[in-house]
């Protein structure tokens, strides 16, 4: 009963949200603003110029909070070691595996560079290098995220250098995640960068997690 | 023709999302959610919103897909030790 109710109430929001959306006029929004500060903003995609100039605070948050969920994660007791495969690797994902992973961090590769001037950029990039990373928890390649130290500053790398150079630019330059003139592209790409390697291995990390914690309890 | 291929992607979203949430079936209900970013990613296209969709597909269909097969795997493996043990 309470359940019927509840569709119903569902659907009938549904429809008075869709009512209201196709009455709407159709505003211009900011795109004309971006598209008269793009030039000084270092990259030529509207996207990526959002993304990482214009409102650069709000990817920081989103980093920052991506970070924050595998905090969370590596404060979970972590599980033993898994013991070695049980069972032999199947013949189609062995030959496939070392091709997919060679695409895979080609178009990660590709997507971060290519955010400067078309769709890609950091977070596209770094999900396909993610999916790269779940393709070796897959196989069997990989058991469980590294322990090691280094994996640990990957994960953090991104977050890190993003707040660095905000840091510094809020300390000796213009403001907070203000770009001094002329470095905005430079300074995009090469928090891009970090970024994409930091948020491959935050999704390797949550996912791997999970794998890694098969053998606890069993 | 346009507005048909949006009029279907429309009815196939709603429908993979009601079936997520109403399947019986946990892994059936996850397969539907998989679909259900799959097709949300086709929409963010038909959106003209590249970005969000490639977005989309990877965090919305792969990772959290996977996640919630995992999260499946260890739902049953405990239910079925549990009921080894006898705690029923």
């Amino acid at each position: 009963m309470a359940r019927a109710l509840l569709a119903i109430l569902a659907l009938a929001s549904a429809l008075l949200i869709v009512a209201v959306a196709l009455g709407l006029e159709r505003q211009p929004g900011l795109a004309a603003l971006v598209a008269t500060q793009l030039p000084a903003s270092g990259v030529d995609h509207a996207v990526t110029a959002v993304l990482l100039n214009f409102r650069s605070l709000d990817t920081l948050l989103e980093v920052g909070v991506l970070v924050l969920a595998v905090l969370a994660v590596l404060a979970l007791p972590a599980g033993e070691a898994p013991a070695a495969a049980r069972e032999p690797l199947n013949p189609l994902l062995a030959w496939l595996l070392p091709r997919l992973l060679i695409v895979t961090v080609l178009m990660a590769a590709y997507l971060y560079w290519a955010g400067a001037y078309r769709t890609g950029g950091a977070f596209q990039g770094g999900t396909v290098l993610a999916a790269g990373g779940v393709l070796l928890l897959l196989g069997g390649l990989l058991r469980q995220p590294p322990r090691h130290w280094l994996w640990r500053l990957l994960l953090v790398l991104g977050l890190v250098v993003f707040m660095g150079v905000g840091a510094l630019s809020a300390l000796l330059g213009p403001g907070l995640l203000t770009y001094p003139p002329g470095w905005a592209g430079q300074l995009i790409l090469f928090i891009e960068l970090t970024l994409t390697l930091s948020i491959a291995a935050c999704f390797v990390h949550l996912v791997g997690a999970a794998y890694g914690e098969r053998e606890v309890g069993e | 023709m346009g507005l048909l291929l949006e009029l279907l992607l429309a009815g196939l979203l709603l429908f993979s999302a009601w079936a997520a949430l109403t399947s019986a079936d946990l892994f059936r209900g996850i397969v539907f959610f998989i679909v259900f970013g799959l097709l949300m990613a086709l929409a963010w296209l038909r959106l003209q919103a590249p970005d969000v969709a490639l977005a989309e597909a990877a965090v919305g269909a792969g990772l959290t897909g996977v996640l919630l097969l995992e999260a499946l795997g260890r739902i049953r493996r405990s239910l079925k030790a549990r009921r080894e043990r006898g705690d029923g």
